[in-house]
């Protein structure tokens, strides 16, 4: 066992191996603390994919970074005359189908999880709450057209309902944000973007322009309000507004 | 050979010399800040809030920033006479928790505005505003002059504040008044409450800049159309 340790073979699986369970625990660390607060189920499909992702690539990384790091220290010449190359290596058939077996089934892996996840947030509800958003330079406006036609400069959901955002734009080209709610959709002008979520979390978020507009593009902000279903009717109410 | 070299050196940077200096007589020519317009305290209001200092805020929309004094420097017109403008300033000050009341003479005409969402009165005490005597919560959209409106600045650590009033464009035919070179102007009059001290910036939400979908110059330069609103503590 301790001979094996020794060889090249050896060593370059010991350094994968460390790099694996410190990528690994670098990945799961950093996902949790570099993305926003968890406020829909669109941000806890973004955190899930994001943490398999970085699970996944843990390995991979550790392998290639390995065997780099293996080569640029052990095998690093010095001296003024390199030496002659060693003989090519050709025909290790098992080698060259297990790295594309393995990289087909990993590739294969993500495209599934993420056309999964992807369908899952995208899929709209049967009678979800319609919110048309307009950006103008520099303000967001939100319409609710089902329920009488209330509009505001603030944006107001109900918690664990889902949201049909239907994003436009009067001008140029801006970019509706709800970061905490892993929402990014380009408000183009003359065309309506759809994209749907549904609130989790009850408490005030950011809502941002991501895509620069012009002279107060960095004010081009305001908050969504997350609040129970029957304190978002008594808003609607309040505002001139019919419940549905 | 190095004779040479010394004379291209000393060459380029003569050169570079002229080239910083011509750039700073042009800044230096180049209009200055707009003054600052702080509001004038009147007293204090009873509100829901408690008692709150009042204070009042002057401001007119022209449709040429030539009739902006600060502008006509030097006998001059300013860089821009014809870009539309607020004064007397755009950057403004006014008291911390307190009700502001603003007076915008509005003396320009206007257009539809693309979205309705700013013919409304938002942000203003009991969501009103007063134009030409009467209380309104929102102006045909077919005939805004401009808005003024305040925007959060982003930051956490200030309170939230939004208000934007529309202005009603003055008719293409209204008649020039006699000893002045525009129409009598529609007079709009609201109130905000402030917050804590803070920054904010404001601007006009109609788009009456003129090149880039009429958001350019006038729009998108500082002392026209836009500016700050700094919330300064009294205390």
């Amino acid at each position: 066992m301790g001979d094996r340790l020794r060889t090249p073979a050896g060593r370059v699986t010991v350094i994968v191996l460390v790099l694996t369970v410190v990528l690994l625990i670098f990945g799961v660390w950093w996902v949790s603390v570099s993305l926003p607060t968890t406020a829909s189920n669109t941000m806890k499909a973004v955190k899930d994919t994001m943490l398999v992702f970085s699970i996944a690539a843990a390995p991979v990384m550790a392998l290639v970074w390995g065997v780099a790091y293996f080569s640029l220290r052990q095998k690093r010449h010095s001296g003024d005359e390199p030496p002659e190359d060693g003989p090519p290596i050709r025909g290790n058939n098992r080698v060259v189908l297990s790295w594309v077996l393995v990289s087909s089934l990993l590739t294969l892996f993500l495209l599934i999880w993420g056309l999964a996840e992807l369908t899952a947030t995208s899929a709209t509800a049967d009678s979800p709450l319609v919110v048309e958003v307009t950006g103008q330079q520099w303000v967001w406006s939100f319409k609710y057209p089902d329920n009488g036609g209330v509009s505001t400069a603030d944006l107001v959901l109900p918690a664990d309902r889902p949201v049909l955002f239907k994003v436009t734009s009067t001008d140029v080209i801006h970019s509706f944000w709800l970061p905490e709610m892993g929402i990014k959709v380009d408000a183009n002008p003359g065309i309506e973007t759809d994209t749907a979520t549904t609130p989790t979390l009850l408490g005030t978020f950011n809502v941002r322009c991501a895509e620069l507009c012009g002279l107060n593009h960095s004010y081009m902000q305001t908050t969504v309000d997350v609040v129970p279903s029957a304190d978002f009717d008594t808003w609607v109410q309040s505002n001139g507004g019919t419940v549905q | 050979m190095s004779g040479q070299v010394a004379i291209k050196a000393i060459g380029t940077v003569a050169v570079g010399a002229v080239v910083v200096a011509a750039a700073a007589a042009v800044l230096h020519s180049a209009p200055k800040t707009p003054p600052t317009v702080a509001a004038q305290t009147t007293g204090t209001l009873t509100t829901p809030n408690g008692v709150l200092t009042a204070a009042s805020l002057n401001l007119s929309t022209y449709p040429d920033s030539a009739a902006i004094t600060w502008r006509r420097t030097n006998g001059g017109v300013g860089a821009h006479p014809d870009w539309v403008s607020y004064g007397p300033g755009t950057n403004l000050t006014v008291p911390a928790h307190a009700v502001i009341t603003v007076t915008i003479n509005q003396y320009d005409g206007g257009e539809p505005i693309p979205n309705p969402f700013l013919a409304e009165v938002h942000g203003t005490v009991g969501g009103v505003a007063n134009i030409d005597g009467h209380l309104v919560r929102a102006i045909d959209d077919q005939h805004v002059g401009h808005t003024f409106t305040i925007h959060n600045f982003p930051s956490s650590d200030q309170d939230p504040l939004f208000v934007s009033v529309p202005l009603p464009a003055v008719a293409e035919d209204a008649p020039i008044v006699a000893g002045t070179d525009y129409p009598a102007p529609h007079v709009v009059t609201f109130k905000f409450v402030t917050g804590g001290p803070g920054t904010y910036a404001w601007n006009c939400q109609f788009p009456c800049g003129g090149r880039y979908a009429d958001m350019g110059d006038a729009m998108s330069t500082y002392g026209y159309m836009s500016g700050t609103l700094k919330v300064v503590s009294t205390t």
